[in-house]
């Protein structure tokens, strides 16, 4: 018997690419969708960070310096929003793009015209987004939880927030689908499930949660939008309804949301450590079993986020020790990582220093998640400063940092060229230093008793808030010239990348040449 | 007695439609748990978004399950040449007789491949690569020679 060959696809055949602005808008290619989303999320990140800075510019002194309070809210809120829906999220759905069809031997996603479908209601979202600035009474500003009775009584800026979230939401959903299909049924053959790639492990537990908690924000922000403008009160008290139950309903949405954020860095992060190590990965099944526990527990722990809205005793101890249960898998992997590197051959190119500076960066995020989830002390420090260095720890260290690993590993492949090691270690360095000048004092902020989104703050918090917007603005700085200085030139020229630029990396995806070629297994390679 | 040949072209799926309406079914009660509860304190939006999303996800599951076995098979033995062929769940037979059949194709592997016997013809080569196709028509050329030469 002869087999006379498989493809991923059926009846490809040779066909003429879309050029100029058609390749994009009309994209179906997994690749160049992958880097439309990288695109946007950068220019997002850009804005976001913008906004980070003028945040920071206004609290460099106390008193109200450059804005109305009323505007530095609009600045905390869209902030919030356009990193976690337009950058980081993007971002990685942009990664997984990328590399999941390269790493499982597939030619494409599964949904190809779905595919473009959820990355172009990306910008109108975005511009729904930042467009609320200028609608009547300005954009919301009642934080990215939206929690009523504020986001009750906010402008139309308000109504823009809640359409793009949805439009976000619904290109996530459809990003999820895409990404489960094409790893549950076009792997190549011999790659079983448990032969995966960790990034790809990640991101198929991701994808379940996105699936799962999805329709949940949708419910929260369609709830919000009635009770605005079609007289149902689900959570104004006043009608009877309860603005609490808005926080159960956006929480059991927002805390797996926060590991949709950092699981898919687990996996860029489980990819770069063995390459670098020259090890294959400590514990590969513990690893999955690890990502796999903290998702599931990521639903059972919504209500930490609530511990000073009032709930039993009884509640506040299930709620504080599932949520310390978070930190056996959490520590796992940790370990694991440490493990592979441990008395392997080590070398630290760029994405190993953004690899081993995130188990660094990230485990102080985790550690003071630790302390949050002690329901005496958060009762303590809730809304305060402490709150959000812990959550900065954990999505710029953590997911900003697994990022520009990623970019560091994987863009000989995407670009063909070689980024300038000077350069990109420049940028780890100042990255690592700033991003702790920036977020680690705020600790002290919060300790202190220095509350969250306000414009204004006591002299007596004057010489960390200084020092904290001084770390800041050198952060951002350092995220221009990322952008400038490594991303652009990379994608210009530099050095020729051979296939496999890293000689630990281990995957299908070294065995195309660099630049990956537009279309790639065709015929899905034989896996061992 | 000649020897038989045969041919599978398929595409690449790692799930059966059956693996794939197990892991529909985990998401469908994955989510249906996360909805109920909220069901339950009045937030039926929760519920209509997830019945919403989880038809979403059905279609897509489906439209891909439903081509998830397709493949033609070729069977070249005792002087008939069988071509199976399953698309979208629906099947075809036909029988050629392998003394008059003919492949043709114009060598470049970009149009299906031909089989004619007489009157009946099929075209076959949908699931592979031009590569794939150029090598199959090459593969079964051969064996039809072969086939001709011993009887």
């Amino acid at each position: 018997m002869s087999i006379a060959g498989t493809a991923s696809h059926p009846d490809t055949h040779a066909h003429a690419h879309p050029h100029g602005w058609r390749r994009w808008l009309f994209a179906t290619n997994h690749k160049d969708i992958g880097t439309l989303y990288l695109w946007f999320s950068m220019i997002m990140l850009m804005a976001g960070g913008l906004l980070a800075m003028l945040i920071r510019a206004e609290l460099f002194q106390p008193g109200l310096q450059l804005f109305a309070p009323e505007l530095y809210n609009q600045f905390v809120t869209l902030h919030g929003l356009m990193m976690i829906f337009g950058a980081i999220m993007p971002a990685f759905v942009g990664l997984a793009n990328w590399m999941i069809p390269l790493q499982i031997g597939a030619s494409d996603m599964a949904f190809a015209r779905m595919n473009n479908f959820s990355f172009w209601l990306l910008p109108p979202a975005a511009i729904l987004l930042s467009g609320s600035m200028l609608a009547a009474g300005g954009a919301t500003g009642a934080g990215w939880t939206m929690y009523p009775p504020l986001s009750l009584q906010m402008g139309p800026g308000m109504d823009m927030a809640i359409f793009a979230v949805h439009l976000m939401g619904a290109s996530s959903i459809m990003g999820a689908i895409n990404i489960i299909v094409t790893i549950l049924n076009m792997r190549a053959p011999g790659m079983t499930l448990m032969k995966m790639p960790m990034f790809c492990w990640t991101w198929l537990i991701t994808a379940y949660l996105l699936i799962a908690v999805m329709p949940v924000l949708a419910g929260a922000i369609t709830m919000l939008l009635t009770d605005r403008h079609f007289g149902t009160t689900f959570f104004n008290a006043a009608g009877a309804g309860d603005p609490i139950m808005f926080q159960h309903i956006f929480w059991f949405f927002g805390h797996p949301e926060v590991y949709i954020m950092i699981l898919p860095a687990f996996g860029v992060v489980s990819q770069i450590i063995p390459a670098f190590s020259r090890k294959p990965l400590f514990g590969y099944a513990s690893m999955v079993y690890a990502t796999a526990s903290i998702a599931i527990l990521s639903f059972i722990v919504w209500a930490h986020h609530m511990f000073t809205t009032g709930m039993p005793v009884t509640g506040q101890l299930f709620f504080m020790y599932a949520t310390m249960l978070i930190a056996v898998p959490t520590g796992v992997k940790v370990f694991n990582w440490i493990a592979t590197m441990w008395r392997g051959s080590l070398t630290f190119e760029t994405p190993m220093l953004f690899a081993a500076g995130f188990i660094f960066v990230f485990t102080i995020g985790g550690f003071s998640g630790l302390i949050l989830a002690v329901a005496p002390i958060d009762i303590q420090v809730q809304d305060t400063y402490y709150v959000i260095a812990h959550f900065h720890y954990v999505l710029v260290a953590g997911s900003l940092f697994a990022l520009f690993a990623a970019f560091y590993y994987w863009a000989p492949k995407w670009t063909g060229h070689m980024y300038d090691e000077w350069r990109g270690k420049f940028h780890f360095w100042n990255s690592l230093v700033w991003l702790n000048v920036t977020f680690f004092p705020m600790h002290f902020l919060g300790l202190a008793g220095m509350p969250r989104r306000y414009a204004d703050y006591p002299m007596q918090f004057t010489d960390f808030n200084v020092l904290t917007s001084i770390g800041a603005f050198l952060f951002g700085l350092t995220q221009v010239y990322f952008l400038f200085a490594v991303v652009l030139p990379t994608i210009r020229g530099g050095p020729k990348a051979a296939a496999k630029p890293w000689d630990g990396a281990e995957g299908l995806e070294w065995t195309v040449p660099s630049p990956a070629p537009h279309h790639t297994f065709d015929v899905p390679p034989m896996v061992k | 007695m000649t020897p038989t040949h045969e041919w599978m072209l398929k595409r690449n799926c790692s799930l059966t439609p059956g693996q794939l309406g197990q892991a529909f079914v985990v998401l469908f009660v994955l989510s249906l748990c996360v909805a109920a509860p909220f069901v339950i304190h009045g937030a039926w939006q929760v519920l209509a978004f997830t019945l919403l999303e989880m038809a979403a996800v059905a279609v897509a599951f489906l439209s891909y399950a439903r081509h998830a076995t397709d493949h033609e098979h070729v069977r070249l033995a005792d002087g008939c040449l069988l071509v199976e062929c399953e698309l979208g769940m629906r099947r075809q037979q036909i029988r050629l007789d392998a003394r008059r059949a003919r492949v043709v194709d114009n060598g470049t592997g970009r149009t299906l491949v031909r089989l004619e016997a007489g009157s009946t013809k099929v075209q076959v080569g949908r699931f592979v690569t031009e590569a794939g196709r150029r090598r199959f028509a090459e593969e079964l050329r051969t064996a039809l020679r072969e086939a001709a030469r011993i009887s």
